[in-house]
């Protein structure tokens, strides 16, 4: 969390111990007034008021370290307002069939499920990690899961602290959830763009399907042609990514075809992932693919500690400007 | 040019009382100095004496403005848009029967009648009860977000209860998001009960970050229901062997849309669409509006400490050398000792000592002295009572005009200062210090302002010899005298009356 809008006119502070030096010493060169030797001896008895004299100087000291501290625009408790421009909707569409729990993709030197690299990857490319996946924060993102049917987990949100948990109650399918429902997912993602885009007349960029899937079509209403068509029709493009480790020996060269096809159809792009580097890249080619236009961050600074910070400052530079001419009022 | 806090301009008023009282503090200044110390030795550069001055009044000025938040109107975010959060009561008492089928199917065919009416608004939608939880976070996808809510229910959250202050703060920390929006709004649909979570206390604090929220009461006000144990199961719940029974509190909703700026509805009269219209449709939030705080509020502030900043660097005290140039300066200027003695004159008349002083000085310092420099330095000495330096003006005077009238007035004006410092002095060697200056009264006694002058002395002394035969009089204090003798000062005041308009007459 930033403190202040303008943290550098904080440093306008390291002038003030001078300051204070500067107006600690009131003992000029040379005297504004010479007395006679008999009055400038140290023993003449000090009154209380003598005690008070440096008084002023504090009080200005601390109205400057006041103001200035106000004037860097005090902003805790602050939170940055975003002004998104036009979000760019995305459905990550996770494939949860029983195969993705299969323990066979490098992923970091080691081995593990497809979904938990599907899992952690996508994490990434909606939070950011690394230098080439930035995070998609003014991008709408929705979850889908599918194995038998396809659930939405989340819907399409600017609020992806809520993907979170989303994410990560994603399990692989058993019994007879399993399956691999790809038609009906893209299906129902597209419709889902439709029918967002009826209802909010056009506030989206561009609309992208992830599509991440080890398998084959194999159940469901409807075939992925069918889904292409429904996709292309709606102007959504669809990323489909294969999930194959190298290791898998029974190369499914079909269900490769059907999704490049898919993804030609609706003007998106085709890619396998054999380990959790490659997934890395073909996340960070999207990344590149579909950029979203920069939001404007704004931090406005704490109008009411602001506000008490001004006063007070000048509340101190009234009684000190007071005391000097009144009580503490000092010759020449 | 707006101000977020258009009054605080007021305190600009207090300006002028500042150069006031800056004004009133150096007067007090010069004539301290005239009468500690001759004006020549005097290291004060009036001319930066005012522009620290004027340093500290400019910095008050730009610290009011800046403190008053100067901003500029922004852009208004793009019109028709808007987040609805609505915020479901699923506690069990949402179960009760009084209005049918139960309080919670109401409450939720309210929530579709109004997302209905929705035109491109994000909704999100909360259910609460002991805790609450995200049902549909803020999307422009209905479909997913009626599927939630015809879903929700009891079972939605942890824990049972009616915590609705914590609800509506968890819906600002973590449902509504920072992008800008036209508006922002939370829908509350509870039958109240609320467990005490200050509601009131969330509702202010919604409004504070720009989010009104409007209370729709679910449920009969009048009879109330009892509470059935679970959703399947309507036997009525027991709680230590009595049942509970539930009304409708209008008042304590009431006083959380009032806290949050919005509106209450009982849902007995609810219209969705007139609703929208009324109430949710036209409704600007106060954040959204007021545009955003300009940076020049901060760039005035920090201005105005630079300035004190500068005024505290900067020295009003003449530097030695550059004293003695302007000195040297003045002397080969074409001020001659009589234009000096002139300006003097002006100065006094205008009762500024100060200025009249230094000049005297300046042609005391030339020659020819003209003849009244000393008398009237002198006089202008004694109208700030600094009598050393008026008595010594004023025994040069009587030395220079030796001989002439100006004499007996110079000696007058003599005895007048050896009275004042008589006055001031410690009562013993008062009457010693009275006793000559009487007799300087009346070695002058044909000046009738000498006489009358005597007459005072007189009284004086046999005052305070008769103060001394009482017996013992214990330690009269010293400030009690002075006034006395200002009193008399009063009453002796004649003379110098008298004088200041021979002065006047003179010139």
């Amino acid at each position: 969390m930033n403190w202040f809008r303008w943290p550098w006119a904080l440093t306008a502070i390291v002038v003030l111990p001078y300051l204070g030096w500067r107006l600690r010493r009131f003992r000029h060169r040379t005297p504004a007034i010479l007395f006679p030797d008999v009055a400038d001896d140290g023993s003449l008895p000090r009154s209380r008021r003598e005690g008070w004299i440096q008084l002023p100087n504090i009080l200005r000291l601390i109205a400057l370290a006041l103001l200035i501290a106000a004037g860097a625009g005090p902003a805790w408790n602050q939170r940055p307002s975003r002004q998104v421009a036009r979000s760019i909707g995305i459905q990550v569409l996770v494939d949860r069939s029983s195969s993705m729990a299969s323990d066979d993709m490098v992923n970091e030197g080691r081995e593990q499920t497809r979904l938990d690299v599907v899992k952690r990857i996508s994490h990434d490319f909606i939070f950011g990690a690394g230098h080439d996946l930035r995070g998609r924060p003014s991008d709408m993102i929705g979850l889908i899961a599918f194995a038998a049917d396809p659930v939405t987990l989340c819907p399409l949100t600017l609020s992806h602290e809520l993907l979170q948990p989303a994410l990560d109650s994603l399990r692989a399918a058993t019994g007879e959830q399993d399956g691999t429902d790809i038609g009906d997912a893209v299906a129902l993602a597209a419709a889902r763009f439709e029918l967002a885009e009826r209802e909010h007349s056009g506030g989206l960029k561009s609309k992208v399907i992830i599509l991440l899937t080890d398998g084959e079509n194999n159940l469901g209403a409807r075939s992925i042609a069918e889904a292409a068509e429904l996709a292309r029709q709606w102007g959504v493009r669809v990323y489909t990514i294969t999930i194959r480790p190298s290791t898998k020996d029974t190369p499914e060269e079909q269900a490769v075809g059907e999704l490049e096809l898919l993804s030609l159809e609706t003007n998106g792009a085709s890619r396998v992932a054999s380990d959790g580097s490659a997934l890395r890249s073909i996340y960070a080619e999207i990344n590149r693919l579909e950029t979203s236009d920069v939001d404007v961050v704004k931090v406005e600074s704490n109008s009411r500690v602001f506000t008490i910070l001004v006063l007070a400052g000048l509340i101190l530079l009234t009684l000190e400007m007071l005391m000097g001419q009144t009580w503490l009022r000092r010759i020449p | 040019m707006h101000f977020e806090h258009p009054y605080l301009l007021l305190l600009l008023g207090a300006v002028p009382g500042f150069a006031a009282a800056f004004a009133w503090g150096d007067r007090k200044r010069r004539a301290a100095r005239v009468r500690f110390a001759s004006p020549a030795a005097v290291e004060v550069d009036v001319r930066w004496r005012r522009l620290k001055r004027m340093c500290v009044l400019a910095a008050a000025v730009s610290l009011i403005v800046g403190l008053a938040r100067p901003w500029k109107e922004a852009g208004a975010p793009t019109e028709n848009t808007g987040d609805v959060v609505f915020l479901l009561d699923v506690s069990r008492s949402m179960l009760s029967a009084d209005v049918p089928p139960t309080r919670l199917a109401q409450a939720k065919s309210i929530i579709a009648g109004l997302a209905k009416q929705l035109r491109g608004e994000r909704t999100a939608l909360v259910a609460f009860a002991g805790v609450p939880s995200v049902q549909c976070p803020l999307t422009v996808d209905e479909a997913f977000f009626n599927t939630m809510l015809e879903r929700a229910s009891a079972e939605s959250v942890a824990r049972g209860g009616t915590r609705i202050g914590d609800a509506i703060q968890f819906s600002l920390d973590s449902v509504f998001d920072n992008v800008v929006r036209a508006r922002k709004q939370l829908v509350l649909v509870t039958d109240g009960g609320d467990q005490d979570s200050l509601p009131a206390i969330a509702a202010r604090a919604a409004l504070s970050t720009g989010v009104r929220v409007l209370v729709i009461g679910v449920g009969d006000e009048v009879t109330g229901a009892l509470v059935p144990t679970s959703a399947s199961d309507a036997t009525p719940i027991l709680y230590y062997g009595q049942q509970v029974r539930t009304k409708l509190e209008p008042g304590v909703l009431q006083g959380i849309a009032t806290a949050g700026a919005g509106v209450y509805i009982d849902a007995a009269a609810f219209d969705a669409g007139g609703i929208y219209q009324r109430f949710m449709a036209t409704a600007q939030t106060a954040r959204s509006h007021a545009g955003e705080g300009s940076p020049a509020a901060s760039w005035l502030v920090l201005f105005g400490a630079a300035l004190l900043m500068v005024e505290t660097v900067l020295s009003d005290r003449k530097a030695r050398a550059a004293a003695l140039a302007v000195i040297l300066v003045a002397d080969l200027s074409a001020q001659t000792a009589a234009e000096w003695f002139a300006t003097g004159n002006d100065a006094y008349r205008e009762s500024n000592w100060a200025k009249a002083i230094s000049s005297y000085e300046m042609a005391a310092r030339s020659t020819p002295v003209p003849a009244r420099t000393y008398f009237n330095m002198g006089m202008a000495y004694y109208r700030v009572r600094g009598y050393a330096n008026a008595s010594e003006a004023f025994e040069k005077a009587a030395v220079a005009s030796r001989g002439t009238a100006l004499e007996a007035a110079s000696k007058l004006g003599l005895a007048n200062c050896a009275f004042r410092e008589a006055m001031d002095a410690p009562p013993d060697e008062a009457q010693q210090m009275l006793r000559r200056v009487l007799r300087s009264y009346e070695e002058l006694s044909a000046n009738a302002d000498a006489k009358f002058n005597a007459d005072v002395v007189r009284r004086r002394l046999a005052e305070l010899r008769e103060r001394e035969s009482r017996a013992a009089p214990p330690m009269p204090s010293a400030h009690k005298k002075a006034t006395g003798a200002h009193d008399i000062v009063e009453q002796g005041g004649v003379p110098e009356k008298t004088k200041a308009e021979r002065v006047e007459r003179d010139w």
